[in-house]
């Protein structure tokens, strides 16, 4: 009886690793003929989920991630902007995410929100030197964001899964760093874009054990 | 290459889980309460859980309007008499994941535009365009009431060309001043959707919004809400005619339908419409507010707009 509450909770607990790649860029105010444009970057992290019943999950996302943006100038003579700098921010993120199957328990869409706390940020030239210019100094302490997304899972083998997920995300806070700027004269820039994933999951007790 | 790519992804995981979702295959698609089929105005977010796609055009005008201009020396410039026109254009796609959640997209355009170029001069043109993307949850339902919950979020760029404002701005000498400005929001938002069918001809609709944000003015937060209320009135079930009304009311201070900072209008619509499908709307939707202009002596004049929206149900 007394560990019976316990073997429950565990057998409604389950953990995981994932990582992808995602495309990203910032969205915002920008000077005179200059474009933000979509760069890749990359992401990594593990979780650990709650099934609350057997349509919802929540989930503890912890991750590291990369994103950033290219940036574009028009030129004289030129048609197309030209892509001129690399913008890199790197961060460690901590989203609460809500799973909801569909009927059949092989899709389901996602929602959640997290913070993340930059690590290092800088720019490099596409012109193929690989000097990096630091600028975490100019990057908002903290980054606060949503994502919504949708997923697929297969049954791989004892009840553990894999999984694909594409999700957007939207940071909802500047980027940039307020400092000592006016707050009518700050630009408004904020992250976003799309994050594909896989991964695997598994639960933290085996099937036998979930009915003590 | 890679916004395509990301497109395809999107579009080929939400087509697999729409292959997937709706497994029911239901004759009667489109949304109903106690025998009721509702038939929502071009602006209500619907509190089904349905899967459809919607969209709506249209266009509208003031009346005609007299701006006395500014003295300069002896002359007198920029006096005009004209109207000042509108359009608005629309989409909306929705999916049902399970009997309680439904995940949505849509996105907008709505704009301001001289019928003429001194209308233009004199108070500018603005035009907002964005979507939000978001999750319908149902809170409650029974045989002729459903009440739903909304969760989003909301994204805007607006554009505003002021020639009027740039010129006060020269003489006030003001530091910095811009004829045109490009202002990126977001905002968060929630909102209650309901229905209730009061017979199979009679149907009541509701909703409210509230969203919080950004403003287009720099440096300020601000508060937005949105409330309507309309009847449906449905004359296929019992009179055997497919033509259905929606009527109703709405007050507003989102900046999508007021297209200024700060300000909130009430928008009157009757709506037109074909109920002989099972899965399909259409119809025509007249609508009447009053709009806040900032240059113009006529402050709140009339608008008038005529659109036309569909609601394709899967």
């Amino acid at each position: 009886m007394f560990l019976s509450p316990v073997l429950t909770l565990q057998a409604q607990l389950s953990a995981g690793v994932y990582g992808g790649m995602n495309l990203s860029k910032l969205r915002g105010d920008t000077p005179k003929d200059v474009y933000f444009n979509t760069l890749p970057n990359g992401d990594i992290g593990g979780f650990l989920e709650y099934n609350f019943n057997d349509q919802v999950i929540v989930g503890f996302q912890p991750y590291y991630t990369r994103k950033g943006t290219k940036v574009s100038f028009r030129v004289d003579d030129m048609d197309d902007p030209v892509d001129s700098v690399k913008i890199h921010l790197s961060y460690f993120s901590f989203p609460v995410i809500i799973k909801v199957l569909t009927n059949k328990k092989k899709w389901y869409v996602l929602g959640g929100a997290g913070i993340a706390k930059p690590l290092r940020s800088f720019y490099k030239y596409v012109d193929g030197t690989d000097e990096r210019t630091d600028i975490s100094d100019k990057v908002a302490p903290l980054n606060v964001y949503l994502q919504f997304g949708v997923g697929r899972r297969w049954k791989v083998w004892n009840n553990k899964y894999i999984f694909g997920e594409i999700r957007y995300f939207q940071s909802l806070i500047n980027t940039i760093r307020k400092g000592d700027l006016d707050p009518a004269y700050l630009p408004r820039v904020r992250t976003r874009g799309t994050q594909i994933s896989v991964g695997l999951d598994f639960p933290l007790t085996g099937k036998k054990r979930q009915k003590p | 290459m890679k916004k395509a790519l990301t497109l395809i992804l999107w579009l080929g995981m939400i087509l697999s889980v729409s292959a997937q979702l709706d497994t029911s295959r239901n004759i009667y698609r489109k949304p109903m309460l106690g025998g009721h089929a509702f038939h929502m105005n071009d602006q209500a977010k619907s509190p089904f859980i349905k899967t459809y796609l919607a969209g709506s055009i249209g266009m509208g005008n003031t009346g005609t309007m007299y701006f006395s201009g500014y003295i300069v020396g002896d002359k007198v410039i920029l006096d005009f008499s004209g109207q000042l026109m509108f359009f608005n254009a629309g989409l909306e796609y929705q999916q049902r994941v399970n009997d309680w959640l439904a995940i949505y997209f849509n996105y907008g355009l709505v704009g301001r535009v001289g019928s003429d170029v001194s209308t233009i001069l004199v108070d500018g043109l603005n035009s907002l365009s964005g979507g939000s993307i978001g999750w319908l949850i149902r809170l409650y339902h029974n045989d002729r009431f459903q009440l739903s919950g909304t969760l989003y979020l909301q994204n805007l760029s607006g554009s505003f060309v002021d020639i009027v404002g740039y010129i006060n701005d020269l003489l006030d000498s003001v530091p910095n001043p811009e004829i045109t400005k490009n202002i990126p929001v977001m905002n968060g938002g929630v909102g209650l959707k309901g229905a209730w069918a009061a017979s199979q001809t009679i149907g009541v609709l509701f909703e409210t919004d509230f969203l919080y944000g950004e403003s287009f003015v720099r440096g300020v937060n601000s508060f937005f809400t949105g409330i309507s209320l309309s009847g449906d009135v449905d004359f296929n079930p019992r009179y055997q005619v497919p033509v259905g009304l929606n009527f109703g009311y709405a007050f507003s201070s989102r900046p999508e339908n007021t297209l200024l900072e700060f300000d909130h209008t009430n928008i009157f619509h009757l709506r037109i419409g074909y109920t002989g499908s099972s899965d399909f709307d259409v119809g025509l939707q007249f609508s009447f507010y009053r709009y806040e202009l900032t240059n113009i002596e006529e402050r709140r004049p009339w608008v008038k707009n005529t659109s036309l929206g569909f609601r394709l149900y899967f």
